[in-house]
């Protein structure tokens, strides 16, 4: 095979001889060292290969064994390269390609994030650019120790992170960091104090001494159930003070609505202005100089994808829509009508406990209606307070 | 006996003549070489040279005889 090899890169010609004594051909070539192979015999004709430069040889000692010489074929690299001389353009571009290739493959093409579940992507990204990595920077200039630092002090909720660049690909991997678990250890002696003012309206104290009774009013702070239980020889005892404390609380919302408000609202008029991106560069390629006087932004890109894999090239699409402001009047009944459903809303997500009592004030100025809304609510009260029994 | 052609058979497929001074006769059913003291004849079918140099043939096919000629 290597015999052949090399054969085909000196290139080859297979020939025939026609004559009365071929076997002349084959005593002068021996005898000039001239290496002839696949030599066949044939009635009156002798064909067989020899290499391109030894043919050019022996083509004026043929005359002398009287045998006219005519080549079949011609095999090997010298006669590709002669074919495709003309073509030039062919192996500069090939060169030229493979060059472009390897240098580009010195910058980062795209930037994979996985195990993001509650950070935001974009938060990533945007902290990975500010530490260089991007698609169209240069992989040399990145260093993975630095941006893992920096990302975990930057991100929070932010466990752990690895930066690998393979290839030219970026990968990121994350892990957010998970809530300690309330361990709740009952060991640990605790009083129960008061969250807020308030009326006590019911006591369930499961261990503990309390020192409040129904009705009694507390206030932020207060302690409500002891976790010191004094016993018969004098001696104390702490306990870890487990109770659940119910007490009318007062709450105020005030909610303020203005008379007239101007607002944008957004028509079907838009213009999208297009831009190329190559290696994070980006080249207009849409003109468009017309503008709204009024406009929201939003922007979305493209990039182009082979077998699952972003490419650095895509086409970024920025719509400008127009938007035109817009008075808006509200009368007293609209007022009211948004003030029960803020109410809902706030009594629906806001209040921990049962409503006792709500009392709604209205009163009107100049611009706005104003609605304060005074709650009684009967909730848990109860917070622990741990205690350190040298105290 | 110091100029006689040296013949190494290998079985009747392939003879390699040392000592030969040229090809006399190239047929697929003949081939005939010369050496210093006599003619080589083989006798055969599908036979041709497998490579020549100037004092060595080495010829290939089905040799069905070998005939020395003085």
């Amino acid at each position: 095979m290597l015999v052949e090899l090399v054969r085909l890169l000196r290139g080859y010609v297979v020939f025939e001889a026609r004559g009365k004594f071929t076997e002349r051909l084959l005593n002068i070539t021996s005898q000039r060292g001239i290496a002839l192979w696949n030599a066949m015999p044939q009635p009156g004709v002798l064909t067989g290969a020899m290499s391109a430069s030894e043919y050019r040889r022996i083509r004026p000692v043929a005359a002398k064994a009287k045998v006219r010489l005519r080549i079949k074929q011609k095999r090997g690299f010298p006669f590709f390269v002669i074919k495709y001389k003309p073509r030039v353009g062919i192996p500069i571009g090939g060169v030229l390609g493979l060059a472009l290739m390897l240098f580009l493959s010195n910058f980062i093409w795209t930037v994979n994030i996985s195990g993001a579940e509650h950070i935001s992507n974009t938060e990533v990204v945007d902290a990975l650019e500010e530490n260089g990595v991007r698609i169209g920077a240069y992989k040399g200039s990145v260093d993975p120790a630095a941006v893992k630092r920096d990302l975990l002090l930057k991100i929070d909720g932010l466990g752990w992170m690895s930066l690998n660049l393979t290839g030219s690909t970026a990968q990121v991997e994350l892990k957010e960091m998970t809530d300690r678990p309330k361990t709740g250890s009952t060991l640990v002696p605790c009083n129960i104090k008061a969250a807020k003012d308030g009326v006590i309206t019911k006591v369930n104290a499961k261990t503990g001494t309390s020192v409040v009774k129904k009705g009694s009013g507390v206030t932020k702070g207060e302690l409500l159930v002891s976790g010191v239980v004094p016993s018969e020889n004098g001696i104390n005892s702490y306990l870890h003070a487990d109770a659940e404390v119910y007490a009318d609380v007062i709450s105020k919302l005030e909610i303020k609505i203005p008379k007239s408000h101007e607002y944008y609202f957004l028509t079907e008029n838009y213009i999208d202005r297009r831009r190329l991106c190559l290696f994070g560069v980006e080249l207009p390629f849409s003109a468009s100089f017309r503008s709204f006087e009024n406009s929201a932004f939003y922007q979305r890109s493209k990039s182009l994808c082979i077998n699952n894999t972003s490419l650095p090239l895509g086409i970024k699409t920025q719509t400008e829509c127009e938007a035109v402001l817009l008075d808006s009047s509200c009368d007293k009944a609209k007022a009211e009508k948004i003030c029960a459903n803020e109410l809902a809303i706030y009594e629906a997500f806001k209040t921990g406990g049962s409503i006792t009592d709500r009392k709604i004030k209205m009163t009107e100025d100049k611009n706005s209606f104003c609605f304060e809304a005074d709650y009684i609510l009967n909730e848990n009260i109860a917070q622990s307070v741990d205690f350190s029994v040298t105290e | 006996m110091g100029s006689a052609p040296l013949l190494e058979l290998l079985g009747n497929r392939r003879v390699t003549v040392e000592g030969s001074t040229g090809v006399l006769l190239y047929e697929s059913e003949n081939i005939k070489i010369n050496t210093n003291r006599m003619v080589v004849s083989f006798r055969g079918r599908g036979l041709c040279v497998r490579c020549i140099s100037s004092s060595c043939v080495e010829i290939e096919g089905f040799i069905c005889g070998i005939d020395f000629i003085t």
